[in-house]
C-alpha cells in the first residue's frame, strides 16, 4: 500500500503591484479606454463642466502615479471612478461651503445640457440640478450615482466607500427630498 | 408616492441621456497630454520637495476638454475600448463619418454628420450602445457569450451577431435587419426581427392603411400583457406612469364614457400632463390638446402651466394649426416671461408665424428675439426664416 503524502501545493502567488512601472503606451490606451466614461460619470455628479475636468485629471493623474495599483484591481473602471467619485464629493463639500459663505458663482447648468435636448428634458435637468446643490454631498453622490450615471446600487455601495444598505439608505434620502422639490407638475 | 417616484424616474432616465457625456476626440487627446504634463510636473514639485498644495497646482492646469459647440463635427464617443478617430477605416468615403470599430469586432458606423451615438458599456458579457439622434448602421460580431444592446429612446434592441440599422425619430425608431436576428422591446411590447425585416417601433396604434398592409412584411407583434384575472387591471395612470403610453391611451379611451373613480383623470396638473401624455405619446397629439388646455385654463399659476403652453403649441404646429401654435407659444411667455422656456417660445412663434404666412408678425417676432438673446442658441435659425429667399 502506499504511503504517499499527499503533495501540499504551495499558496496561490498573490499578485502584487509593488515596483511596477507603466510604460507609456499602456498608460495611453487605459487612458483613451476609460477617460470619456470617467468624464461622463464626473460630469453627471458634479453638473458643472470645469470642476469635470479638473476630475479627469485628477484620476489619471493618480493612476500615472499607482502603476502598482493598476496591476492588482480586479476593474480598472470601478477602480477609477470610485477615485472619481471621491474627488467628487471633496468638490462638492467644497462648493457647499462656498455656498455658504457666499463665494459660490452662480451655476449655469446650460453647459452641461445637449443643446439638441428638448425643452422638457432641459428644464427637468436644470431643476433636479438646483435641487441636488441644496442636498448634503453624501446624499447628492449617491442618488446621481443612482439616478444620473445609471450605476447599479452595488456600484453606488463600491464607488461611495459604503454598505449597500446605506447606499439605499442615501438614494431614498435623496428623493425624498427632491420629490418635494419636483414632484408636482413638471 | 411609489407612482410619483417610478413617474419621476422614467421622466429622469428620459432626460439624462439629454447631460453631454464624453468630449470628442480632440479633446480626449488633449486631456491625455494635460495628464502627462501634470504627472510630469508634480514628480518635479516632489523631488524639489515643494510644499504647494495639488489642488492649487491643478487649479493653474489649462483646461483641457474643450466645449462641444452646437452643430459641431460627428459626435462619435468612442470612450470605453473604441479607436479614436484617427484610428479608424480610412478607406471610408470622405462625406460619411468613418466607421468605428470596438474592440469586440463589431463597427458601426452613422447615417450623417448629425446622427449621434454613444458606448456606454463595454465588457466580456456586454456591450452598450445609445442612439440619441439620427441613424446608424450596425455590424456586430458573432459572440454567442456576449450580449450587444443598443437603445434608442424607449426602444432596445439586442442583437447576436447580425447587421442591422436605426433611425431615430423622436420617440419612434426604425429597425431594419440586414442580416440574422434582433430582438427589439418597447414599454408594453416586444418583438423579433429576422433579415428583411424592418418597421416602426414602438408601433403605430392605428391600422395601416390596406394598400399599404399588404405589402409590408410582417414587423410587429405587441404581445399584450396576459390577463390578471386576480388583480385589478392597472389604471390608465398606472400604465402612463411606466412608460406605457399606447395601453395608457386605450385604458383612457375605454373608461371614458362610465370611468371609475380610480381611472377618472383628475383636475391636477399631474393627472392632466400624463393624459396629454397617453395620448400625445401613442400618436394621437390632437386628443392631448384639451389636457393642456385645462391646466392653462384651471391651473395657469401653476409652475408647469408654461411648460403645458409650450407642449401645446408643438402639437398645433404638428396639426398644421400655426396660429393657434403662435398663439401657445406666446402664452409661454406671457405666463413665465424670465422662465427656461422663454426664448425656445420665442423662436417657435417665429416659426409659427412664418408658416402661417403672416411675414410680419414674423418678423416683429424675430427682431424681438434678436434683441432679447443677441448670442441666443437659436439666432441663426430665426433669421433665417424671416429674411428674404
Amino acid at each position: 500500500m502506499s504511503s504517499e503524502r499527499p503533495v501540499r501545493k504551495p499558496p496561490a502567488a498573490r499578485v502584487s503591484g509593488a515596483g511596477l512601472r507603466l510604460v507609456p503606451g499602456d498608460f495611453d490606451r487605459l487612458y483613451r479606454a476609460h477617460a470619456a466614461h470617467i468624464g461622463s460619470v464626473a460630469l453627471r455628479l458634479l453638473g458643472r463642466r470645469d470642476e469635470a475636468d479638473d476630475v479627469v485629471q485628477e484620476v489619471f493623474v493618480a493612476a500615472l502615479d499607482q502603476p502598482g495599483r493598476l496591476a492588482e484591481v480586479q476593474s480598472t473602471e470601478a477602480w477609477l471612478t470610485t477615485i472619481a467619485v471621491r474627488l467628487a464629493l471633496r468638490k462638492l463639500r467644497r462648493r457647499r461651503l462656498l455656498g455658504l459663505l457666499g463665494l459660490n458663482r452662480a451655476p449655469d447648468y446650460e453647459e452641461v445640457i445637449d443643446p439638441a435636448a428638448p425643452p422638457e428634458a432641459r428644464v427637468l435637468l436644470k431643476r433636479v440640478y438646483q435641487a441636488l446643490d441644496a442636498l448634503p454631498a453624501g446624499l447628492r453622490l449617491a442618488w446621481s450615482l443612482r439616478h444620473l450615471a445609471g450605476e447599479s446600487l452595488e456600484a453606488v455601495a463600491l464607488h461611495c466607500g459604503c454598505s449597500l444598505a446605506t447606499a439605499k439608505r442615501r438614494i431614498a434620502g435623496a428623493a425624498q427630498a427632491l420629490e418635494e422639490v419636483l414632484g408636482d407638475g413638471r | 408616492m411609489a407612482d410619483e417616484r417610478q413617474e419621476l424616474a422614467r421622466r429622469l432616465e428620459e432626460a439624462r441621456q439629454w447631460v453631454r457625456s464624453a468630449p470628442d476626440a480632440q479633446a480626449l487627446a488633449s486631456g491625455l497630454a494635460g495628464v502627462h504634463r501634470t504627472a510630469r510636473r508634480r514628480r518635479a514639485l516632489r523631488r524639489a520637495g515643494s510644499g504647494l498644495a495639488l489642488v492649487a497646482l491643478v487649479a493653474l492646469v489649462a483646461g483641457l476638454w474643450l466645449r462641444a459647440r452646437p452643430g459641431a463635427s460627428p459626435s462619435v464617443d468612442v470612450a470605453q475600448t473604441g479607436p479614436l478617430p484617427e484610428q479608424v477605416d480610412p478607406s471610408s468615403g470622405p462625406t460619411a463619418p468613418p466607421p468605428v470599430h470596438l474592440d469586440d469586432g463589431s463597427t458601426y458606423a452613422l447615417a450623417s454628420n448629425e446622427s449621434r451615438v454613444v458606448v456606454t458599456e463595454v465588457a466580456s458579457k456586454v456591450v452598450r450602445l445609445r442612439l440619441e439622434r439620427g441613424g446608424a448602421r450596425f455590424q456586430v460580431s458573432r459572440r454567442p457569450e456576449r450580449q450587444f444592446q443598443v437603445s434608442s429612446g424607449p426602444v432596445e434592441v439586442s442583437v447576436l451577431g447580425t447587421v442591422f440599422a436605426l433611425e431615430r425619430d423622436g420617440d419612434r425608431t426604425r429597425v431594419r435587419v440586414e442580416a440574422g436576428r434582433v430582438r427589439t422591446r418597447w414599454p408594453g411590447g416586444e418583438t423579433v426581427l429576422e433579415a428583411g425585416d424592418e418597421g416602426w417601433y414602438p408601433p403605430d396604434p392605428s391600422p395601416p392603411p390596406a394598400t399599404e398592409a399588404a405589402s409590408e412584411a410582417p414587423t410587429e407583434q405587441s404581445p399584450r400583457p396576459p390577463p390578471r384575472p386576480h388583480k385589478p387591471s392597472p389604471t390608465w395612470r398606472e400604465l402612463a406612469q411606466r412608460g406605457a403610453y399606447r395601453q395608457a391611451y386605450d385604458a383612457l379611451r375605454a373608461t371614458s364614457k362610465a370611468p371609475e373613480p380610480r381611472q377618472r383623470v383628475r383636475d391636477d396638473v399631474r393627472d392632466l400632463f400624463l393624459a396629454a401624455d397617453s395620448a400625445r405619446l401613442s400618436g394621437h397629439p390632437a386628443e392631448a390638446a384639451p389636457y393642456l388646455e385645462s391646466i392653462l385654463a384651471r391651473h395657469g399659476g401653476h409652475p408647469s402651466a408654461p411648460l403645458a403652453a409650450f407642449t401645446l403649441g408643438r402639437i398645433h404646429l404638428q396639426l398644421g394649426a400655426s396660429a393657434a401654435a403662435a398663439a401657445a407659444f406666446a402664452q409661454v411667455r406671457a405666463l413665465s416671461p424670465a422662465g427656461e422656456l422663454a426664448e425656445d417660445a420665442l423662436a417657435r412663434e417665429v416659426e409659427a408665424w412664418s408658416r402661417a404666412g403672416e411675414a410680419l408678425k414674423a418678423r416683429a417676432a424675430a427682431a424681438d428675439y434678436a434683441r432679447r438673446y443677441p448670442d441666443g442658441r437659436r439666432l441663426d435659425e430665426v433669421r433665417a426664416r424671416v429674411e428674404p429667399h
